[in-house]
């Protein structure tokens, strides 16, 4: 689609600063297969006002939607001053995507290690066993945990040896003193293990009525290589979901700001301001909260704080200042929805002003107004708009509102 | 010299505007007139009034930025579990009752935070889904790690806020634990406050922001606001307020009892309330709080005692017991006021233009 | 774990994925007419199970060989599926219809409403407790080719294979079908109305009926019912659902099977009660990668909505 351009000067226009505002290279943008808009290249200086025509219905929407995020192009890309209108990889990014990635890791190697047997071993054995709780012991504990040693348990008046998990039992006795005598042994013989196959120790337990007493090794081969293989085992299961984790996390992190790269929000704060065809006000809140609203956010985007202060007087004072110059005044306080149409567009329009934009995109503001009301719009855009900020102007054919700008621009069929 | 005496319309008016002041002074006064509230009644008040601060939380999710949220009772558990672990003498910590509510809601925001970053981009269908489901699996975590939550049994005894300090000789613990008036006045200055906190909320610019983004998701967006931001900043503070409540709840009970009261037909329940009484309407969330839970808690059981007494009467064995049928009465008053009132009891200003607008 | 061991259950998964996408495809079609999420469906299922349990008590009191055993089964199958489908429909035209033009979330509470009112009335009927499905047939295993397969699944098999392909035909081949598949969502002023009206009642049928069937299905492979089984097995179709992309049949059915497999591989690995656990992490984690489900559309970008 080729385009012709009637370049039209008027008195005091500014002609082509050196680098302009919006540049449009060779966008493409489909619907369905169909290309709305094919190869158009538009270059928009600053302070300067455009006027698209194009009788057709779609592609000046979809021009207006690929410009300011709503709609992805096919091909082709659009410059705000040089730089595409994508959220870059800053270094916000990067910590958040990290900070994710460790945090899932972490959660999946506190369900690896089961976080249950980790709370019984540190936090409730301690108090089983009449230990206080101090952070000495509280390290203490967990690094046996994590080393996979023997502890001493108390179940009705019995002290019980076990594994750092609670599952297995290993002896009973009935003496504390015994019992982590027997448990300073049987640790010592698994340590050995560890290091090296060896000797099993002598370790026996009395079992069996009192008619027929039984001796029985409490540690046998089996039981000594389980249980020096359960540190290895605690700390392959702990490693292995933090880096599963760790990967996760930062693919979806990753996946999710992949997605949001080229939205809506990133052209706005980047100063592109835009009104619909069909008015899209905020149809539940008055006039003045619909430009309020929009003030405080251009607030927002201007201050890169993270709990930026918002002025409440000047905001306030912005509003009506704005409102009077749409000449809503006498409707400020009603809501949105019970506007005429006009009404609504002057809204949709001091709404784009406010957000204090550098260019502002208009959505054919001459349709379905009358010529009394299209050369109103024109004036309204004529005194705020015209020279300070940059226009394009999108309309069905030469309108009063169009023929403002300083240049037209017509989108036309091979 | 002529003394305007304010008229019935004025006080009217303003009432409307201020409905804060009456309702609250008469609640709080309500235990003079009416003695029974120091007994089990009482404990019952204050449970509605606990599921009305997690209400109010709900609503901020639901009614002001506009997000189906099915899981608020998991953060209701999470807060009162919180708060038992940090307070209950089988655990180490032991900490007190107020720090360890800082502690909880600021946990249980932080919570809020994790689960909304990465879903809170998703439509609502899909976010819904997704709350569900954690709901769902913070019942079952809730249920499995037996050494953290205490499993079906939950961590108890849980200390009173107060106890062990002493005021002119009387032991305050005491005193939460013996007359149930005291927890009815923590849980009404709570909610009074978050009352207040919405309200300001509501007012602010960030409620702005919400309100704007559930109204017109991508005129917002063209305006500048980060849906996800925005959407983030309602869940995490529903998430603490519901935390809070959650303390308040386990802390008056104490005990953090049956799990599955923190389950799916709690936040169904709590949602129910919400919508009823009227979407993004805080006197229409606390009616309908009142009616739901009121209805099932107080109305049921005592209907149903005095149609056991006339049945025992009349025909010497009874019949019909209404107990059996609350679900279905619950769910029967449901469709009922759906039906009639779609818009809720007390509907907002801006969800009634919102009505009426979309009719059109 | 062995392999053989680790197949039996992909196979229970699979099975039990099956009926999980029947009732999914409920929850997809309903969505997909009136935008709205039916959730008393999974309680309409499990009246229908009520039903079905009636129906084999009385003509299965004692097991009996595979061949009259199955004809029995699709018998309750049938009108189980009827009895689900007429109680959809009215629940559409009494509760759901006179909310056609309301506000957004009010509909929500309907049918929370009637989940109420039908978990109650399945209270009333079968009890609180678990009530057993009859033995159906006489040997509860077969071996085929070296794996012991379970009557039991077998027969959900026959069940749900032929009314997914029945659906199949439905949908790709009848009238009815394309015109169900190219709505993607009637407006609910048109709703109201001749056409759209009657298409929304055949939707509403096919989905309880799709529920009916299924719900004899869940019967026989978990030999128990409960009247909270709607809610349990709601849970995870509407996560199939939306796993499948919500208004998407095949996707419904993908996702049943998805979730069925996933719920059966984490009661091998972890133990049954981390079950809906491991779903949801998998719905989040895929939700994250893929926002609009398996088989879902993407949201539509531009000016015009």
């Amino acid at each position: 689609m080729t385009h012709r351009e009637n370049t039209k000067v008027s008195e005091g226009a500014v002609l082509s600063p050196d680098i302009p505002l919006l540049s449009i290279d060779r966008l493409t943008v489909q619907s369905g297969g169909i290309p709305l808009i094919d190869e158009l290249e538009l270059d928009v200086s600053a302070g300067s006002s455009v006027a698209i025509i194009d009788s057709g219905r779609g592609s000046k929407a979809a021009l207006l939607d690929a410009i300011c995020g709503l709609r992805s192009a096919s091909s082709g890309s659009v410059r705000l001053d040089g730089r595409r209108l994508k959220q870059g990889f800053s270094a916000k990014t990067f910590w958040g995507v990290l900070f994710t990635g460790i945090l899932v890791g972490l959660l999946c190697a506190a369900a690896a290690v089961d976080i249950d047997r980790l709370w019984l071993a540190v936090v409730k054995r301690g108090l089983v066993v009449d230990e206080p709780f101090t952070p000495a012991n509280f390290g203490r504990r967990l690094r046996s945990y994590f080393r996979a040693e023997l502890a001493i348990d108390r179940l009705a008046g019995n002290w019980r040896i076990v594994t750092a998990d609670g599952r297995e039992v290993l002896a009973v006795r009935r003496d504390l003193s015994e019992a982590r005598e027997l448990r300073n042994q049987m640790q010592a013989a698994v340590t050995a293990r560890r290091t090296g196959p060896g000797v099993v120790p002598d370790i026996t337990d009395l079992v069996g009525d009192a008619n027929e007493p039984q001796r029985e090794l409490l540690l046998d081969e089996t039981t000594l290589d389980r249980l020096a293989a359960g540190k290895r085992r605690i700390r392959f299961r702990g490693w292995s979901a933090f880096i599963c984790g760790l990967f996760l996390g930062v693919g979806m992190s990753l996946a999710i700001w992949q997605r949001g790269r080229r939205s809506p929000e990133v052209a706005a704060r980047a100063g592109v301001a835009r009104t619909f065809r069909s008015p899209r006000n905020f149809p539940a809140m008055t006039v003045f909260e619909n430009i309020l609203v929009t003030v405080e956010q251009g607030i927002y985007r201007k201050s890169s704080a993270w709990w930026p202060h918002v002025n409440k007087a000047n905001c306030i004072e912005r509003t009506e200042e704005l409102i009077r110059s749409v000449g809503l005044i006498d409707q400020s306080f009603s809501f949105a929805s019970d506007l005429t149409r006009y009404e609504q567009r002057c809204l949709g329009i001091a709404r784009g002003l406010a957000m204090d934009p550098r260019i502002l995109l208009i959505d054919e503001p001459a349709d379905g107004m009358n010529t009394q009301q299209q050369h109103a719009l024109a004036g309204i855009l004529k005194d705020v708009c015209k020279g300070v900020l940059t226009l394009v102007v999108t309309s069905a054919g030469n309108d009063p509102v169009a023929l403002i700008c300083d240049r037209t621009v017509h989108l036309s069929p091979h | 010299m002529k003394i305007q005496w304010p008229s019935l319309s004025h006080f009217v008016k303003w009432s409307k505007k201020n409905w804060e002041i009456p309702v609250f002074t008469m609640l709080a006064l309500a235990p003079w007139f009416y003695p029974a509230l120091a007994g089990g009644l009482g404990g019952q008040m204050t449970s509605v009034l606990i599921i009305c601060i997690a209400a109010l939380g709900l609503n901020v999710m639901v009614g002001f930025t506009g997000f189906l949220h099915l899981g608020i009772a998991s953060f209701f558990g999470l807060g009162g579990l919180f708060l038992a672990i940090l307070t209950v003498p089988m655990n180490p910590l032991e900490i007190g009752f107020l720090p360890a509510v800082f502690v909880s809601v600021g946990l249980t925001a932080a919570i809020g935070t994790l689960l909304g970053s990465p879903t809170l981009r998703l439509r609502g269908e899909y976010l819904a889904i997704v709350t569900l489901g954690f709901g769902e699996v913070v019942r079952v975590l809730f249920l499995n790690l037996e050494n953290v939550t205490g499993g079906t049994q939950g961590l108890g005894p849980i200390p009173p806020p107060g106890s062990g300090i002493f005021v002119t000789g009387i032991d305050l613990g005491r005193e939460f634990v013996v007359d149930s008036r005291w927890f009815y006045y923590l849980s009404l200055i709570a909610l009074f406050v978050v009352v207040l906190l919405v309200r300001v909320l509501e007012k602010s610019a960030l409620g702005r922001a919400w309100i704007a983004v559930r109204e017109e998701p991508l005129a917002a967006a063209t305006i500048g606001i980060s849906a996800t931001k925005v959407r983030l900043s309602a869940f995490t503070i529903a998430a603490a307020i519901a935390g809070l409540a959650g303390c308040l709840s386990v802390a008056s009970i104490g005990t953090t009892g049956d799990p599955n009261a923190f389950g799916f037909n709690r936040s169904v329940a709590i949602l129910c309330a919400v919508i009823i009484g009227g979407l993004g309407s805080i006197p229409g969330t606390l009616v309908g709080v009142t009616i739901l839970f009121g209805f099932d808690i107080v109305v049921i059981p005592s209907v149903d005692s005095w149609m056991q007494r006339i049945q025992g009467q009349v025909f010497d064995v009874s019949l019909f017991t209404l107990g059996s049928w609350r679900l279905a009465l619950v769910g029967i008053a449901l469709i009922v006021v759906m039906r009639f009132r779609p818009i809720g009891l007390i509907p907002s200003r801006r969800f009634a233009a919102e009505f009426q607008e979309s009719k059109q | 774990m062995d392999v053989a061991s680790f197949l039996q259950q992909c196979g229970i998964g699979i099975t039990s994925g099956g009926f999980l996408g029947l009732i999914a495809v409920g929850y997809t079609l309903v969505y997909g007419t009136v935008g709205l999420i039916h959730f008393a469906h999974g309680d309409v299922v499990m009246l229908g199970g009520c039903l079905s349990l009636a129906i084999l008590s009385f003509l299965v009191p004692v097991p009996v060989d595979p061949l009259t055993g199955c004809l029995v089964v699709v018998l309750a199958a049938a009108c189980s599926g009827l009895f689900c489908g007429c109680l959809n429909i009215c629940i559409d035209q009494f509760v759901y219809r006179p909310l056609r033009n309301a506000p957004p979330l009010s509909p929500l509470v309907s049918t929370i409403g009637v989940s109420f009112v039908l978990m109650n009335v399945g209270l009333i009927w079968i009890g609180p407790t678990d009530r057993a499905f009859p033995e159906i047939f006489l040997e509860t295993t077969r071996s085929v080719g070296g794996f012991s397969i379970a009557m039991a699944d077998l027969l959900v098999l026959v069940i749900v294979v032929p009314a997914v392909l029945c659906l199949y035909v439905l949908l790709r081949q009848t009238r009815f079908g394309r015109s169900l598949r190219s709505i993607a969502a009637i407006t609910r002023v048109t709703a109201r109305s001749g056409e759209a009206g009657k298409l929304v009642i055949a939707t509403f049928f096919l989905s309880g009926f799709l529920g009916g069937v299924a719900s004899v299905a869940a019967g026989v492979h978990a030999t128990t019912i409960n009247y909270q089984m709607g809610h349990q097995m709601g849970l995870y179709a509407l996560t199939a659902a939306v796993l499948g992309g919500i208004g998407s049949v095949p996707g419904a059915i993908v996702g049943g099977l998805i979730v069925g497999l996933i719920r059966a591989i984490s009661v091998a690995f972890l133990g049954p009660r981390w079950a809906i656990a491991s779903v949801f992490l998998v719905l989040i984690i895929f939700l994250a990668f893929r926002p609009q489900g398996i088989f879902g559309k993407s949201k539509t970008r531009g000016g015009q909505r």
